[in-house]
């Protein structure tokens, strides 16, 4: 190609050879060979003088004679001194260097910020010799640092297809490979294990593993992870949804009980695991999903802090859970973080978790349990007064529940979600914006909806008509909330098609869901929340996108409202909405106000 | 804001303001060590390169002022796509390696890492024969090597093979 071979020595005023103190960048110029410093001397595969393959040749070009050969317009010739700088400090070629490679096939290479720092010197450096590679040119015909930063910007499929390109860019991709410390594949459905043992034999100082499976997998997978990965810190196995997890109970506890450094263990779909006995003093974080009955469940996981066990909601589930909150109570003591997602929590459940005492409890959630009352929620309030979240959705509390919530946890709770929770109506929620100053999160999802549909399914109907209530329903529907709240960032009522009307003045709110809130009334709803950035509205009505378009414009600060309106005998005020309402792609800025001159926000309305 | 002179290869000069100049290591080594009245000689970069380069600072304020973010100092993720659409769409494969070069050489950090970026995303849809031309690089593999290294990465080649 034309253009590379026009680049001439480095004859510059930097001095004679590059910033970077590599030499013999360019195949077809000789260069100034003295007085420069070469950082990482290593026996060079081409001559300096002349660019040719050192192997068995003699050079024929003098040194001399590199200086006469330069172009004539160098610095050189006009009015500088010769008196040159001595060449800025080369740069490293594995600045930057990024441990983390993340291998999706579908999203690029997940590198964010690259405040790496700079590694120790990769130690098998010396090994290098033999193979002959120039590292400092790097062999992509590019300087090292630049093809190491397009390297390990490649998903896997075309990292190990860079090896393929030539030696040096293999070599390249040897050391990406090594430098790894966190990985994160995808593992295609066909001959899964091999093709996974093949990439970890690349790293073995892989730190944390996340492994996307396709296709069935069982105890095989688990067993290379362990033969490949020996500091292994973080594993998660994430299954697709045609395939089958099959690794049994013991295989994870023998797994796990071997595995002197594991912190932290994440697995989905774990319909193959009837009880296990987890013995770990390094382990602190366990996620489970998936399951289905447990018998036995041993956790002699002293160090544990967080427990999340999922159950798949199905028929014949015969757990004890009792005796699964009696065990960890017992033997974890340290445990910060609970999840339970059984349709088999109870009372009885609950007391076993509050016998236990658990010191260091911040945030708890049991949900999908029916059986959960405010009784519960009482014995909860009691014996741990300092969460800062708890989640009780699908339960049967009340207001009387939530009452007591906001008598116990003001100085603490910053997250309570209760969705799905159908004896909690807008008083109630009300009552928790009221009194817990330091609520972030609040989720009411399903809450204050027509009691007769308990379909829960209901958020995906596809009716987007105006209902119009009928008057045995007219009371249970037509509900009126109102929020204020100086810290509320994110609020969810997905599904309160109960919801008449809405008004929100929370200064702080980011992110608000009204999907399928299909009866809320465009013209009773009031949005006074300038930091809004996301706003979900599917399933609900064009004039309520609309009005919820025309309320985020009228928060901007420099907008003046265009709206033509007029008031209407009953004093409200119909805003005409605008054309553009179904238009819903507005670009969101951050940092609004460390900005200079103000400018409009917009706010994102998402209609699935 | 004081103005630097750099004449590119084909004699063409350009004025650069200081405080941009001196983000390149290369200008601002040569400004420190001679005086910034002189007329700086890049004789390994050309004017188009020189062109692109200039944009890049141009887009950069730009969007330091829309951001209120000082993209130099700090790399942020948004600033990479915004680059990336306004410099994707008219640089060819072969020029975008003559300007990593240049760019490399002139040591300007964040547009490099810019360019790498891109450079990457072409490169994701590359056949190994396409890079090899690309980049000038040479196959020195035997027929041995390169059907052991197949052999073993067999997987990672099925499917359809991509452009060029």
């Amino acid at each position: 190609m034309e253009q590379r071979h026009h680049l001439q020595p480095h004859i510059s005023s930097a001095g004679p050879t590059t910033p970077f103190g590599s030499t013999a960048t360019y195949p077809h110029a000789p260069t100034a060979s003295s007085g420069h410093k070469r950082p990482r001397t290593r026996g060079s595969y081409t001559c300096g003088r002349c660019g040719q393959p050192k192997k068995g040749h003699s050079c024929h070009v003098r040194p001399a004679d590199s200086a006469a050969e330069s172009h004539p317009d160098t610095p050189l010739s006009v009015t500088r001194t010769p008196a040159l700088p001595p060449p800025p400090p080369p740069r490293q070629p594995y600045s930057n260097l990024r441990r983390a490679l993340s291998f999706d096939d579908v999203e690029s290479s997940g590198y964010g910020d690259s405040d790496a720092q700079d590694p120790d010197p990769d130690p098998d450096l010396d090994e290098v010799e033999d193979t002959e590679v120039d590292w400092d040119r790097g062999w992509g015909g590019l300087p090292a640092s630049c093809l190491w930063e397009i390297l390990r910007r490649l998903p896997p499929p075309g990292l190990l297809s860079a090896a393929m390109v030539c030696r040096g860019w293999r070599e390249t991709t040897r050391r990406l490979w090594k430098a790894a410390e966190a990985l994160r594949l995808r593992v295609p459905a066909r001959a899964q294990v091999r093709f996974v043992r093949l990439v970890l034999h690349k790293c073995p100082n892989l730190v944390s593993l996340s492994l996307t499976i396709e296709s069935d997998v069982d105890a095989t997978m688990l067993e290379c992870i362990a033969f490949s990965c020996p500091n292994l810190e973080s594993m998660e196995i994430y299954i697709s949804e045609k395939a089958t997890n099959r690794i049994t109970g013991d295989e994870l506890s023998r797994f796990v009980a071997d595995r002197r450094l594991l912190k932290s263990l994440k697995m989905e779909g774990c319909s193959n695991i009837g009880g296990f006995a987890l013995c770990s003093s390094s382990l602190l974080t366990l996620w489970l999903s998936g399951l289905h009955s447990l018998s036995k469940m041993v956790f002699n996981c002293p160090n544990l802090k967080e427990i999340s066990i999922d159950f798949s909601r199905q028929g014949n589930d015969n757990t004890d859970l009792t005796t699964m909150v009696d065990g960890l109570g017992r033997n974890c003591p340290r445990l910060q973080n609970i999840h339970i997602a059984s349709v088999r929590l109870s009372h009885a459940v609950v007391l076993a978790l509050t016998a236990a005492q658990l010191r260091d409890l911040q945030m708890l959630s049991l949900v999908l349990g029916s059986q959960i009352t405010d009784a519960s929620v009482a014995a909860i309030a009691s014996t741990y007064p300092y969460l800062e979240l708890l989640d009780l959705s699908g339960s049967s509390i009340s207001d009387s529940g939530i009452q007591i919530i906001c008598n116990v946890f003001p100085e603490t709770l910053s997250r309570l979600l209760v969705a799905l929770c159908p004896n909690i109506t807008t008083m109630g929620i009300v009552f928790a914006t009221t009194q817990l100053p330091l609520l972030e999160l609040m989720d009411c999802g399903m809450t204050i909806c027509d009691r007769n549909s308990s379909d829960p399914t209901y958020e995906e109907s596809s009716d987007f008509q105006l209902s119009m209530p009928s008057k045995a329903k007219a009371h249970l529907i037509c509900q009126n909330l109102i929020i204020k709240h100086g810290r509320l960032k994110k609020l969810s009522l997905w599904g309160c098609s109960g919801l008449d009307a809405l008004s929100l003045s929370c200064p702080e709110l980011n992110d608000l869901n009204l999907n399928s809130c299909n009866n809320l009334h465009p013209e009773r709803l009031s949005l006074q929340c300038p930091n809004l950035e996301k706003v979900h509205a599917s399933g609900c009505q064009r004039m309520l996108i609309g009005a919820i378009h025309s309320q985020l414009n009228n928060n901007l600060a420099t907008m003046d409202s265009l709206l033509p309106c007029k008031r209407l005998a009953s004093g409200s005020k119909r805003i005409r909405v605008p054309h553009y309402m179904m238009e819903q792609s507005l670009q969101s800025y951050e940092d609004d106000k460390k900005r200079r001159r103000v400018e409009k926000r917009r706010c994102n309305v998402l209609v699935y | 804001m004081k103005k630097i002179s750099v004449r590119t290869s084909d004699g063409q000069e350009f004025e650069l303001e200081e405080n941009l100049a001196m983000e390149s290591a290369t200008i601002k080594t040569s400004l420190d060590a001679f005086s910034r009245d002189d007329i700086i000689l890049l004789p390994n970069v050309n004017s188009w390169e020189m062109v692109k380069i200039i944009e890049f600072f141009t887009k950069v304020q730009e969007l330091e002022t829309k951001f209120g973010v000082k993209f130099m100092e700090k790399k942020e993720g948004r600033f990479l796509e915004a680059f990336q659409a306004e410099f994707d769409k008219d640089l060819s494969d072969d020029n975008l390696y003559c300007l990593l070069w240049t760019v490399d050489y002139l040591g300007i950090e964040v547009l490099l890492e810019n360019l790498c970026h891109l450079m990457a995303e072409r490169t994701k849809n590359k056949t190994v024969e396409s890079c090899r031309n690309l980049f000038g690089v040479q196959h020195d593999y035997t027929p041995e090597e390169e059907a052991e290294i197949r052999e073993d990465y067999s997987w990672a080649f099925e499917g359809p093979e991509i452009e060029e």
